[in-house]
């Protein structure tokens, strides 16, 4: 007889079933069962090399095969092969899986008119459903999820116990006459079940804005005519930020969007994320991505939609989370506050709020920009034996749990600045997962070194509570140690790139080259952009003129040469008025920002004056790139500051030493792109040239340190979604023959920064 | 070698800490019901309100007043905001070697006005000439009464509920107690800021400078104020969170209800500086018994405080300072960690 244990994603995937008719078609003999520590056990009595093979080759889809290790074991053969009784003691890690979206086999159901479950919108089986979302507790069983509230009818019943069928132990299982259901409330009337689906796709073909309770919260619904959706902008109070669409199939995704087989199947993936794809008609979908060359589209992944889909007419639909700007999305009644035109609920309990995920092809890398709904909870391997918790930073905020060697990473919880996002989102999920977790013991507390977050005054509080060791992790440190952690390397040069961070001077950082070496104990700011002059301090980040203006101004002692610009300013401002405030150092911020000089780029080829989502002036900035000719070489000079740290943490006492810090000149590019573009070059090829600028620039930086350090680069921070500036500091990289990485497995952004920060957890104690 | 920052000095978070790791650390005293760690605007001894406060400010004269209106004004607000009647007072000068005794005279002279106002007297005093270029600083320290207004206040919140303080403390706020803004907010610093010379930004605000016991007793005299601090460095952002933090309790406020003129907002808009967080020197943030605000905010307004508002309530629900848009989302009104005006009081 031979002892399989199977480690990896083997719980609540369906794999035990899967073992046992894999089993019983080889006509083995023996057992499978799941043990206490997260693991799956089998039994069997022959062919084992052949049954390893077979179950690595046809294991379900979400079941991850880390490892199989195979003993031979004295027992006694039994007669038949069989499922045992789960047993031993919960020592390790075992999560629900993630959400899944609908599988082939529920899909031929779901439109096969002689099945039970024809049309019916909880629809599922072992291999498909809601997972995390519906999770209230551990361990996954159906007594344990918000489907408890759905006692199961004899038929589903029969199916959930019979080891052969395909729903053996589905604990998301259900039918029309137990499981939940939807209705429609248009006005005071409710319409139940599938005659409500069918009438909520008439009024989205008519035009009307409907609310959808999906599978992690609610979602707005209406047609993609700009019409239409200008009205949706009024009523969300979204200007201009991009909606998702969700797409009837992929055929309708090519005939509108340019589609890789590597954005096909990602986009066909369980994960089903939103692909932010690049638009076939700059002009096509305008009022959706008002002025960008793409456009985010995800694939139908819950039945709902799937059956909505049957009776639309439109290809595509708006999808996006109900929200008001920075707040959570609806997983309940509160939708009801916005004027909308009808509300298709069910009456299943959403127990974890789970947005969409959000990737995008940024050169060769798969890059995710909001990590959620179908990623969560899959864990890391960090094998540190403390229990930690990482805050991160404010905006696209997530959290990130270590316990018994493996890192959880939250799904996206949002902008923390906002309260009900705070307290109704991020607080509970720290309760949530620490409960989860069980971690009755947190040895530290991780947050950003930004003493104003939300979420580091939370962290104070925390780790004072938990009498808990408190580490404030620098936040540029923190973008490069999440591609660090992802790879598992101790020693780099990291290239981070994005808006604001809190700096070891208190200033703001965003352009910067960081050695980052856990081996040699160095931890240095090699690199940084040239510091510009926020005027009004958050005010310029919102009005990116007020930028143009200070580099101008700063650069040339005058500003004659924006005048034409001064139509732009708003009503109160001219730039007089910002000379003084300049020139007084009043209300200004400093910041060595990537994120600003994109916005002041943005600004002088007069594409985005205010600032209305995340991001907006720098993508606008890169939807009007074609393509383009290098044509400014790196300006760099040197300058002696305070630029080597004994950790990558602000710490009690902390001592900077002085260094020579390469500094990449922004102010004469601007200024002298400025006088170009005003003479008569194209936005395009400025837009290439300014973000070449950048890219060969850092990539210069980063090169001379990796040399010294003999390290790799790694590359992280929002502003590496980028879909010009990563791949060419990829280039400039390569043409010197240096590796670089970028994040892969979390987000780039500040949606990954908690995975960065847990990762100091692995140098605790050198580091104390 | 560790260093004094600005920050340590700014009335924010990080002055917060200062005070606790160097000074309270060591004088962790009282001699009577309030401790120097409790950073009342006053403590107590022997029945007294007692406080001490120096100014520094550029310039030294400004328009609505000088250093020498703040010099007695602040202290005397710093009394009145425990409900103790001013009364006497110390004056410590620190002039710099070649200062304009015509400027002198301007400052000494609002003073005197001011002291007559509010019935107080300035009875022992100190001057310095120095070589170092500060202009002119000033130290008053501050006496306070106990007097009938604030007994009849205590008596009529202990109606409503349990008081155990003999002073109104910043700790007395409890769930349910309305917020109230005794005036427009943010004028003192605009007023500095725009007056600056070189500006000539086109704002006609005064420094809202002002003894706030003048009104404070009509409004204690109706009574029901639970807490109460006067806004100055930090604005309204910060004497609110220390009530909150204080009290245990949170404060939702409404961001269209807080009182301010229009054209001091555009001005704070323009530059980009937080109203929320600068200097008053003539207002009040008080809690008061939700039964009785409309009460205290008409005796208010009948005390000259026209533009006095409620602007929220204290809530169990959470414990942060909560301010709600126009639009309906919220966000939490952090202290402040530094003055975010370089230097304006
Ligand atoms: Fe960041
Ligand atoms: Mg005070
Ligand atoms: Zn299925
Ligand atoms: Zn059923």
């Amino acid at each position: 007889m031979y002892r399989l244990t199977v480690k990896g994603i083997v719980q609540g995937v369906g794999f035990r079933p899967f073992v046992y008719r894999l089993a019983k078609s080889m006509g083995l003999k023996g057992y499978v069962k799941n043990t206490g520590d997260g693991t799956v056990e089998i039994i069997i009595d022959s062919r084992v090399d052949e049954f390893v093979e077979r179950l690595r080759k046809e294991k379900p889809p979400i079941a991850v095969v880390e490892s199989v290790r195979v003993e031979e074991v004295d027992l006694k053969p039994p007669e038949d092969f069989t499922i045992e009784k789960s047993g031993g003691s919960r020592k390790e890690l075992s999560l629900p899986p993630p959400d899944v979206a609908t599988c082939d086999a529920c899909l031929n159901e779901l439109f096969n008119p002689k099945d039970r479950r024809y049309l019916y919108s909880f629809i599922s089986c072992t291999d498909c459903g809601p997972r995390f979302s519906v999770a209230v507790r551990l361990p996954y069983d159906r007594e344990n999820t918000t489907f408890v509230d759905f006692p199961l009818c004899s038929e589903c019943s029969k199916e959930y116990w019979d080891v052969e069928d395909r729903r053996y132990y589905a604990q998301s299982i259900a039918c029309r006459q137990c499981g939940p259901d939807y209705e429609l409330v248009l006005g005071n009337r409710i319409i139940r079940g599938l005659d409500g689906i069918i009438r909520a796709a008439e009024l989205i073909d008519s035009g009307k804005i409907i609310a959808i309770k999906g599978l992690g919260g609610y979602h707005i619904a209406c047609i993609t005519d700009d019409e239409v959706v200008w009205n949706l902008r009024k009523i969300l109070n979204r200007p201009q930020q991009p909606f998702a669409v969700m797409a009837r199939d992929v055929e309708a995704v090519k005939r509108v969007a340019k589609l890789s087989s590597e954005e096909e199947n990602e986009m066909l993936s369980y994960i089903r994320p939103i692909t932010v794809l690049r638009k076939k008609d700059v002009n096509s979908f305008f009022a959706v991505a008002p002025d960008l060359d793409t456009i985010g589209i995800m694939l139908p992944y819950a039945p709902i939609h799937h059956i909505l889909f049957r009776f639309l007419k439109a290809d595509f639909i708006v999808l996006t989370s109900a929200n008001m700007p920075g707040e959570p999305m609806f997983i309940d009644d509160g939708v009801f506050s916005l004027a909308l035109d009808a509300v298709l609920r069910h009456n299943l309990v959403i127990a974890n709020r789970v947005d969409d995920s959000v990737i995008k092809f940024v050169g060769n890398h798969r890059m995710i920009i909001r990590r959620s709904r179908g990623f969560v909870p899959k864990t890391f391997s960090l094998n540190v034996n403390i229990n930690a918790i990482a805050l991160g930073a404010e905006l696209y905020n997530s959290i990130a749990l270590l316990k018994d060697g493996k890192v959880v990473l939250s799904q996206y919880i949002g902008n923390t600045a906002n309260f009900r996002t705070y307290n109704e989102f991020f607080k509970k999920a720290i309760d949530f997962f620490t409960s989860f977790l069980r971690m009755d013991r947190i040895n530290a507390v991780i947050c950003d070194a930004h003493p104003l977050y939300n979420t580091s005054r939370f962290a104070e509080k925390l780790a004072e509570d938990a009498n808990s060791k408190l580490v404030r992790v620098q936040h540029h440190f923190a973008h490069g140690m999440s591609v660090m952690a992802e790879r598992g390397i101790d020693r780099a040069v990291a290239i981070a790139v994005d808006g604001v961070g809190y700096g070891f001077d208190g200033t703001t950082w965003g352009g910067e080259v960081l050695l980052i070496d856990f081996e040699n104990r160095r931890f240095e700011r090699v690199g940084r952009l040239e510091t510009l002059e926020l005027l009004g301090g958050d005010l310029a980040v919102r009005f990116p003129l007020r930028v143009l203006f200070s580099a101008v101004y700063t650069e040339k002692g005058d500003y004659n040469i924006l005048e034409p610009y001064s139509r732009y300013l708003r009503s109160g401002e001219n730039f007089e008025l910002f000379a003084k405030q300049i020139d007084e150092g009043l209300a200004l911020a400093k910041a060595s920002s990537a994120g600003r000089y994109l916005d002041a780029c943005s600004a002088m080829l007069e594409l985005c004056f205010e600032r209305t989502y995340e991001g907006e002036p720098a993508m606008k900035l890169e939807a009007c790139v074609k393509e383009g000719e290098p044509y400014y070489e790196p300006i760099i000079s040197s300058e002696r500051e305070e630029a080597i740290y004994p950790s990558p943490c602000i710490t009690e006492g902390f001592e900077a030493k002085t260094s020579e810090v390469e500094v990449l000149r922004v102010k004469p590019v601007i200024c002298d792109a400025l006088e170009r573009y005003l003479e008569g070059e194209t936005k395009s090829t400025i837009a290439y040239q300014v973000i070449d600028y950048l890219a060969c620039g850092l990539a210069e930086i980063a090169a001379r340190a990796a040399r010294k350090a003999k390290a790799d680069v790694v590359m992280s921070g929002g502003v590496a979604f980028n879909s010009y500036l990563t791949p060419l500091v990829e280039k400039y990289l390569s043409e010197k023959e240096i590796r670089l990485f970028v994040n892969e497995e979390v987000a780039a952004g500040d949606n990954g920064i908690s995975f960065g920060q847990i990762y100091i957890s692995k140098f605790l104690e050198e580091l104390a | 070698m560790k260093l004094i920052r600005k920050e340590d000095g700014a009335g924010g978070k990080y002055m917060m800490d200062f005070l606790r790791k160097h000074v309270i650390s060591r004088f962790d005293s009282k001699a009577g019901e309030i401790a120097l760690s409790e950073l009342d605007d006053s403590s107590d001894f022997n029945g007294y309100a007692f406080t001490t406060d120096s100014y520094v400010v550029s310039p030294p004269v400004f328009p609505g007043g000088s250093i020498g209106s703040l010099a007695v004004c602040g202290t005397a607000n710093d009394l009145a905001v425990m409900g103790a009647k001013p009364a006497v007072m110390s004056m410590s000068l620190i002039v710099q070697d070649g200062f304009s005794v015509e400027t002198l005279d301007r400052i000494l002279d609002d003073m005197a006005e001011w002291l007559e106002k509010i019935d107080a007297k300035i009875i022992t005093g100190d001057t310095k000439v120095v070589e170092a270029n500060i202009g002119i600083a000033v130290n008053t320290t501050g006496i306070g009464l106990r007097n009938e207004h604030l007994e009849k206040n205590l008596s009529i919140v202990r109606e409503y509920r349990s008081y155990p303080y003999s002073w109104v403390r910043d700790r007395g706020l409890a769930e349910g107690d309305a917020v109230i803004i005794t005036g427009n907010i943010a004028e003192h610093a605009a007023a500095i800021m725009a007056s600056r010379e070189g500006f000539g930004f086109e704002l006609d605000v005064e420094s809202d400078v002002y003894p706030v016991w003048l009104f404070l007793k009509n409004a204690l005299e109706t009574g029901g104020i639970t807490a109460m601090k006067d806004p100055t460095r930090g604005g309204i952002a910060a004497a609110l969170n220390e009530i909150a933090e204080k009290s245990g309790v949170g404060i939702l406020i409404e961001e269209e209800k807080i009182p301010i003129r229009d054209d001091v907002k555009s001005f704070c808009d323009v530059l980009g500086l937080d109203p929320l967080m600068m200097a008053n020197e003539g207002k009040v943030v008080m809690g008061v018994v939700a039964d009785l605000a409309e009460e205290v905010l008409k005796a208010l307004k009948k005390a000259g405080q026209k533009d006095a508002a409620i602007v929220g309530y204290a809530t169990s629900e959470f414990r942060e300072v909560v301010i709600e848009t126009t639009i309906g989302t919220r966000k939490i009104m952090p202290p402040p960690t530094a003055d975010p005006i370089p230097r304006v009081c």
